[in-house]
């Protein structure tokens, strides 16, 4: 039988890669390597390796297509999120199974996001972008507080910040403003997003999307929740703790507390437009779902919950923002 | 695929924050930290020599510590007190 043949797409400063190769290992799967640098061991990985551009995907999907002809792939992963639009238009153009490159796209914008939850009547929260070179006083005066300031695209916490007060809003903007600028600097999205902050209990959800139909791996409780007054040092160097409900008996009451957060997830992915994941997704979210993955409010039926973006660190996937 | 069966016993992860910034030399206490009782896992995803940027500039977590037991509150109980052990060596 031949082996199943996989392209991964690896950023160059991601840390999942080991787990990937073991899975990869384990399946018997052979796994081709495209990344934004030539390996030191390239000369030895003829057939094993493509280098590509992750910005630029449409020239990157044609050199994944050429490769391709001489190198039939069954499936085309990112294992972060930088490799994800090039994903799935790889993926389409081979005609192999994958989101909508429009829905993947979507994701990764914070804005596109919550506009899109927005349009499905899913509760978000109120937000605004502003470009990176306004003017903070202006703005500032137009906020409600507190609010979060963040990029649009970014993960793992980097560029999130929460405000408290109009005092403090411009020198937070023209720093986050200022990492914006740096990550991006021929950038087409400069920009931040700046949203009202929600008070709770914030937990995480972490599932797979196949076919449309939500599989939840694991619920999240969050401990240590932002509110209110943050000092620098809580907001910028907690330590994130995570931990899964398990099903004994102490933790039931929890855990089927979190039974109804599943319904606003799996609700929140046709306005997002995907269908599937080829690896974990994730969304955070306030007392209820309120921070990412949407705004559950206790009185009504799960069904009624909501969903909005967040972008937080973890798995790549084509749906998560 | 077949369907994933959750977990019976309560897990957790940490995200190890960077608190400093300084090229970094090592993680010391890492012995410490596994042998506290429920973790079974950490990793350190940044390697010696690389600088460390605290958030919100940073782009990235030290690493990740996991735990289990037979509730929430002992994993997160575990991974603090983990946590506790491990010291960021840095240059400069």
């Amino acid at each position: 039988m031949l082996m199943a043949r996989v392209l991964l797409l690896i950023p160059s400063r991601t840390y999942r890669t080991h787990d990937f190769m073991t899975a990869a290992s384990r399946l018997d799967v052979e796994v081709v390597v495209g990344s934004e640098h030539r390996p030191a061991l390239a000369g030895l990985m003829d057939g094993r390796h493509l280098r590509l551009d992750f910005v630029d995907v449409s020239g990157s999907t044609e050199r994944i297509v050429a490769f391709a002809k001489t190198h039939p792939l069954d499936a085309v992963v990112a294992v972060d999120d930088a490799g994800t639009s090039l994903a799935a238009a790889a993926a389409r153009a081979l005609g192999m199974p994958h989101n909508p490159v429009d829905a993947v796209e979507a994701a990764r914008d914070k804005a596109r996001m919550r506009e899109r939850f927005a349009a499905a009547g899913l509760l978000t929260p109120r937000f605004r972008t502003a470009a990176i070179d306004a003017d903070p006083q202006t703005i500032a005066a137009t906020v409600a507080y507190p609010c979060v300031v963040k990029p649009i695209d970014l993960s793992g916490s980097q560029g999130v910040v929460k405000v408290d007060d109009v005092e403090r809003f411009p020198a937070v903007f023209t720093r986050v403003a200022a990492i914006v600028a740096a990550c991006r600097p021929t950038g087409v999205r400069r920009s931040v997003l700046i949203e009202d902050f929600i008070p709770g209990e914030e937990v995480a959800v972490e599932a797979l999307l196949r076919g449309g139909e939500l599989e939840v791996l694991a619920i999240f409780d969050k401990p240590d929740p932002l509110n209110g007054p943050s000092s620098r040092r809580r907001s910028t160097s907690r330590p994130r703790v995570s931990r899964i409900s398990g099903r004994r008996r102490s933790a039931r009451p929890r855990l089927e507390r979190r039974a109804p957060l599943a319904s606003p997830t799996a609700r929140s992915m046709p306005s997002s437009g995907s269908t599937q994941t080829p690896s974990p997704l994730r969304g955070g979210s306030g007392r209820g779902l309120r921070k990412a993955f949407g705004c559950w409010r206790s009185p009504r039926a799960p069904s009624a919950g909501s969903a909005r973006g967040h972008s937080d660190s973890g798995p790549a996937s084509h749906w998560r923002n | 695929m077949p369907s994933h069966q959750r977990e019976l016993a309560a897990a957790g992860v940490m995200m190890l924050p960077i608190r400093n910034r300084g090229r970094l030399r090592a993680v010391a206490g890492q012995t410490e930290a596994k042998q506290v009782p429920g973790v079974d896992g950490l990793v350190i995803t940044i390697p010696p020599g690389e600088l460390l940027v605290p958030l919100p500039e940073g782009d990235r977590y030290l690493g990740f510590m996991f735990a289990r037991a037979d509730s929430p509150a002992a994993v997160e109980a575990a991974l603090r007190h983990a946590h506790a052990k491990l010291r960021v060596l840095t240059d400069g």
